[in-house]
């Protein structure tokens, strides 16, 4: 084992532990309101960095996904006549199977949407997904029959009971979650099904000649998609109790975007990080007046410029950043990062680039080429 | 006259009024669209800022007409400004664009509600379009003359868009770079000039639906993402890049919006969307959109 491999291990096991600890020496605000909420957030934006990063599919569906397994999960366990917004509405299922189902329809839907824009690329893709989540949301927000109007649903309870009264144990189920998630993905893009999603977002029109189903393909990476932004949305409904349409606005959606940008659409864990770092924001900024200029009422326009700043000096968010300072120190930047041309690597007079790891992705999106 | 005849027809009626305006906020969203390939996802904030202007301008002057000018005017420098200060910096890279004008919304919005709360607004409509036309076929047998106002309003705009790309210098210059922009530059044409012009006429377009807009219906916080959508959709639909797409989309979406919140109330935007994924089985490119 090399030295830079058993630092690794060493630093790996540094943050489990303290994962693991963090919830028993924490107060019960940050493990709920900061910790929890930010990992629920955090899969929601995974989501998003596994569709874009991996398939270059950057979908502004996510949020309404995940609100619509939050809905189909207060559908499926609230018994009708405790439903507390009076409506007959419920079929009373157990915590778990309820959310296994409203998972299982997420994940449907995910792929529905997929169908829908399977031949549409690049900003097109990005211009139609809007279209379903927002459409999606007036749906919600219009239907009084199934989706309970502008009320909503609440008492809502997971399998751990409300989360304010146990939150370590509410703490370890996102946790616990949020690593399956984020580990199965690393080894899904690694797998054969993660290279053709790969293959597709550099270049579906040459992944449709070597006889892959590229549109197939497509509607199964909206539905992974789906049913993460659908575990998302589950553990949302749980955390909070009570669901509203405001859970799947415009807002949210681009609350998810931001996050994942923050941390950098290129980097799973980014995902992550942008969640921790907007959650924190979220919260502290309240408290803080600055020459008259409170943050708390003007929380949105702070969080649109330090969005503008981040798209215009840091593309590769926060994690892209650090990433680039940490191959800067270790000079590992090197041929990997720099384009080399074929030929003249075949003519020897420059050598061959390193082959990139398939968990480093290059950013599709502005180059895909458009068309079926 | 059946009841559920005139019935129809009213909501025909309704449906055409609104598909007017509607067309008027995407064909800025579809200009700016097919000449740059940049997806304005600030263009609803933009409409509702128009809205507000116009509100202001209105309480000024007293008179609808300058305050239309005037939200025109003012969306066209505040576009301007965006294209110079921000997007053409990042020329070509459209999903980085499409991100700016994202965060560029959220402070639009967010600043609207600071200056002008969380209130509903509505523009007093112009003497010469105020009260009701007798009209025999329609419930009640009169109608709002300034929703009728509105087509005509959608027909001129039309028509001098259509006169300015078809009959103008810029208008070819704007229909060849649509075409092949690198060609139209080669042959010594200042096409970030042209790119100023376009962006600025969109988000003027905008502006102008924006007070159109507050006069019919209303203005409050929220509205941008309903108009964001709508010009989605009609540009989606009917093909984006083009102007008779965005008439058609704008006639099919106003229409069913319309005709599905009068027979299935709680359902209309559900249909809507099922037309749009239609659409989009049979013609991923828009019902007159060029294959990309």
């Amino acid at each position: 084992m090399t030295w830079a491999r058993s630092q690794q291990g060493i630093t790996t096991l540094a943050i489990v532990a303290l994962l693991l600890l963090y919830p028993q020496v924490m107060p019960r605000f940050w493990v709920l309101s900061i910790a929890a909420n930010s990992m629920i957030l955090g899969i929601a934006a995974l989501s998003l960095v596994f569709m874009a990063g991996y398939g270059g599919m950057t979908s502004l569906a996510q949020a309404a996904l995940a609100g619509f397994a939050a809905y189909m999960l207060a559908l499926l366990s609230l018994v009708p006549s405790t439903n507390a917004t009076g409506s007959a509405l419920g079929a009373g299922l157990p915590s778990i199977p309820g959310a296994l189902i409203a998972i299982a329809l997420a994940t449907a839907l995910g792929a529905l949407f997929g169908a829908i824009s399977s031949r549409s690329y690049g900003i097109y893709f990005l211009m139609l997904t809007l279209a379903l989540a927002v459409g999606f949301y007036y749906i919600v927000l219009q239907n009084y029959d199934v989706f309970g109007g502008h009320i909503g649903f609440a008492g809502i309870e997971g399998p751990t009971g409300q989360p304010r009264e146990d939150p370590p144990t509410f703490y370890y189920l996102c946790l616990a979650v949020s690593a399956a998630i984020y580990l199965g993905l690393r080894y899904l893009v690694r797998s054969q099904l993660g290279l053709t999603f790969q293959g597709m977002r550099d270049n579906p029109r040459r992944m449709a000649a070597l006889g892959y189903r590229v549109g197939a393909h497509r509607v199964a990476l909206f539905g992974i998609g789906g049913f993460v932004a659908g575990i998302s949305g589950v553990l949302g409904a749980w955390y909070r109790g009570n669901i509203s349409p405001g859970i799947l606005d415009l807002n949210r959606t681009i609350e998810v975007l931001i996050v994942a940008v923050i941390g950098g659409l290129g980097y799973p864990i980014g995902a992550f990080v942008g969640a921790v770092l907007y959650t924190l924001i979220k919260v502290f900024a309240s408290s803080v007046t600055i020459a008259g200029f409170s943050f708390d009422e003007r929380f949105n326009t702070l969080v649109g410029l330090g969005f503008v700043v981040i798209v215009l000096v840091a593309p590769n968010g926060i994690v892209g950043l650090a990433d680039r300072a940490y191959r800067a120190v270790t000079h590992r930047s090197g041929a990997r990062r720099r384009a080399v041309d074929p030929l003249a690597v075949e003519a020897g007079l420059v050598p061959a680039p390193v082959a990139q790891p398939p968990d480093a992705p290059v950013i599709a999106g502005d180059d895909v080429p458009t068309g079926s | 006259m059946p009841k559920a005849l005139v019935d129809l027809l009213t909501v025909v009626l309704n449906g055409v009024t609104l598909a007017a305006l509607y067309f008027v906020v995407a064909s800025g969203f579809t200009l700016i669209f097919g000449l740059m390939r940049t997806t304005n996802m600030a263009h609803g904030s933009l409409y509702m800022l128009g809205a507000y202007v116009g509100v202001s301008a209105y309480d000024a002057t007293g008179n609808w007409l300058a305050a239309l000018v005037i939200g025109f005017a003012a969306l066209a420098v505040v576009g301007g400004a965006i294209h110079l200060g921000l997007l053409s910096r990042m020329a070509g890279q459209d999903l980085r664009q499409a991100l700016v004008t994202i965060g560029l919304s959220i402070i639009i919005g967010d600043l609207l509600l600071a200056k002008y709360g969380g209130l509903t607004y509505q523009i007093a409509p112009p003497a010469f379009a105020a009260g009701s036309v007798a009209i025999p076929f329609v419930v009640n047998g009169t109608y709002s003359a300034y929703r009728l106002f509105m087509i005509g309003a959608a027909v001129a705009v039309y028509g001098s868009l259509w006169l300015v790309l078809n009959r103008t210098r810029i208008g070819w210059y704007i229909r060849a770079g649509i075409d092949d922009r690198d060609m139209l530059s080669a042959l010594g044409v200042n096409v970030s000039r042209v790119f100023l012009f376009v962006f600025a006429l969109g988000a003027g377009l905008a502006g102008l639906s924006g007070v159109i807009g507050a006069t019919a219906l209303s203005i409050s916080p929220s509205e941008d993402g309903r108009y964001l959508l709508s010009s989605l959709v009609v540009v989606i639909v009917g093909g984006m890049g083009s102007l008779e797409g965005a008439v058609i989309g704008a006639l099919i979406i106003g229409l069913s919006e319309q005709i599905g919140l009068f027979y299935a109330p709680t359902y209309s935007i559900f249909i809507t969307f099922v037309i749009m994924a239609a659409v989009l089985a049979i013609r991923p490119q828009g019902l007159l959109g060029r294959p990309a």
